[in-house]
């Protein structure tokens, strides 16, 4: 694995952060918001910034500058300005997870001693977020870590090949799963996010 | 692209603004199509239940119980389901665990395996040498208007007996003892501070307390307990108090809470009909509502909770 410098020197100023939603994300914003009765949405918000922001300081550290928050359909990108090498686009897929469950375990602990539901379900949603975010499919946290250590390890080649049949396997299981769900009356929610991410594998590279 | 996202951005200005100016419309809409795409888990439930065991290092298994089994499994016994808001608090929060508060109540007792709670045979309340439930001062449960006089007083239990009955209690629950008690629980029994009668007159057909689920052996923690009735038996208020909630639930169907001061609430689930408006006063004994079976259960049944500050109380003890 190339063990490049984690620091590159700062000779740039700071390009313009721009935030982009796309009509897909906001439709869909909307209906969930529409039909949203349990607060679900005040609650994720906070998981994902903070997941983000985890993204962003680890970014930040190796020098790199968030240029765009795109909100699409496939969820949240950002997209910077600076060299990463594979060791530290690894780390900073890895810091938005790691902040993630951080913030999950102090919202539990806190909604707990206080007995808080909101800090609970914004315990529970970073939860499964950050979880989901791991798993190692395309357009994923766990997807990327796993594409730039076999794009270090063996050949960027082969880690798209890995990456893409590691994503229509990870989707096909949760198809599956989410079959097995709906069949026992479980809800569409895993079946949707199975079929959410076999979709997300059709797009293109990670990078 | 821009064009799409007016579009889209149009499309969320009109569902808010139908959400926010015509909030019945909107609840009737979603009422048609939330439940033909959904099922009958409550995620929010789930989603806290999530948040309180990453928080504890506590019963797990619960949780995973729960997610793997679901609520939804179709009872082949006659006994009305367990309903989903339980599933959000069996979760233990602090490790405070049953084994050590039986060893600290029974102190000097031979520890013999309690019988597994039989809530069909009604074993529970049988046992336990509590008072007939036609021999406590109760309201009558029929289609009789609400009194308009108070009924005999029911005077607190004296200590004496609430301790037998805590007691009694403890030991059956003894056989859990591996299973912490939740952290919003309390298995103590305050005198309660007003006078107060059951609300309905029927048999518990399934106790507070944990509990084997009889068909698939999982052990749940039930914060309520459960009265066998019909649908359309009256339901009586436990006390004097002020309707706080009139709502339906997911899991608990059509529901009635009322506060009956000093931090202590009772609440009564799986109504077919409310018959108070939020915020009426109602006196011990009125009738408040009728029996059913909605929200997620299988079989018309009264769910009671007792509530003081948060914790939820063991109901039995004061029957």
């Amino acid at each position: 694995m190339n063990m490049g410098n984690l620091k590159q020197p700062d000779t740039r100023t700071a390009p313009q952060f721009r935030v982009n939603f796309s009509s897909g994300f906001i439709l869909l914003f909307a209906f969930i918001y529409f039909f949203d009765q349990s607060g679900f949405l005040s609650a994720l918000l906070p998981a994902v910034l903070v997941h983000e922001l985890g993204h962003v300081s680890a970014m930040r550290m190796f020098g790199a500058y968030p240029t765009k928050l795109n909100a699409t359909l496939s969820g949240f990108a950002l997209d910077y300005s600076g060299d990463l090498n594979e060791r530290q686009e690894i780390l900073t897929a890895i810091a938005g997870p790691a902040f993630g469950f951080v913030f999950s375990i102090l919202c539990a602990k806190t909604g707990t001693l206080r007995n808080n539901e909101y800090l609970l379900m914004c315990a529970g949603l970073g939860f499964i977020l950050n979880t989901f975010n791991l798993l190692p499919a395309k357009a994923l946290d766990g997807g990327r870590i796993l594409y730039f250590a076999l794009m270090s390890a063996i050949s960027a080649k082969f880690a798209q090949i890995a990456i893409h049949i590691s994503g229509l396997l990870i989707s096909g299981l949760l198809i599956a799963a989410g079959l097995y769900c709906i069949a026992k009356n479980y809800g569409f929610s895993l079946f949707l996010a199975g079929i959410w991410l076999f979709i997300l594998q059709q797009n293109k590279s990670c990078k | 692209m821009k064009i799409r996202t007016i579009i889209a951005a149009l499309i969320f200005l009109g569902l808010s603004a139908v959400k926010f100016m015509l909030p019945e419309k909107a609840a009737e809409m979603r009422g048609y199509i939330i439940p033909a795409i959904s099922r009958d888990i409550s995620i929010r439930d789930d989603i806290i239940a999530l948040g309180r065991a990453i928080s504890s290092g506590g019963n797990y298994i619960y949780v995973w119980e729960h997610w793997i089994k679901g609520e939804n499994e179709e009872s082949e016994h006659s006994e009305p389901e367990d309903i989903t808001e339980s599933s959000v608090k069996s979760v233990s929060c602090d490790g405070f665990m049953l084994s050590e508060m039986v060893k600290q109540n029974l102190g000097g007792f031979e520890f013999s395996p309690a019988p597994p709670a039989d809530e069909a045979a009604g074993e529970t309340a049988e046992n336990k040498n509590e008072t007939p439930l036609s021999e406590q001062t109760s309201p009558p449960a029929s289609s009789v208007p609400p009194s308009l006089e108070p009924s005999p007083p029911a005077t607190a239990a004296p200590a004496l007996n609430l301790s037998a009955k805590v007691d009694d209690f403890l030991h059956e629950q003894a056989a859990f003892a591996d299973y912490a008690v939740p952290a919003n629980v309390s298995y103590e029994a305050p005198v309660l501070p007003f006078e107060y009668a059951q609300p309905v007159i029927a048999s518990v057909t399934s106790g507070f307390g944990y509990r084997e689920h009889p068909i698939d052996g999982g052990v749940r923690f039930h914060y309520g307990t459960d009265f066998g009735v019909v649908d359309g038996d009256s339901i009586s208020a436990f006390a004097d108090g002020t309707a706080i909630t009139v709502q339906e639930f997911d899991g608990y169907g059509l529901t009635v809470i009322i506060d009956h001061g000093d931090g202590f609430s009772t609440l009564y689930a799986h109504c077919s009909q409310i018959l108070v408006n939020q915020g009426d006063k109602v006196k011990r004994g009125d009738k408040i509502a009728l029996s059913g079976h909605s929200g997620r259960v299988t079989g018309p049944h009264l769910h009671f909770e007792l509530m003081h500050s948060g914790k939820y109380l063991n109901p039995e003890f004061y029957f």
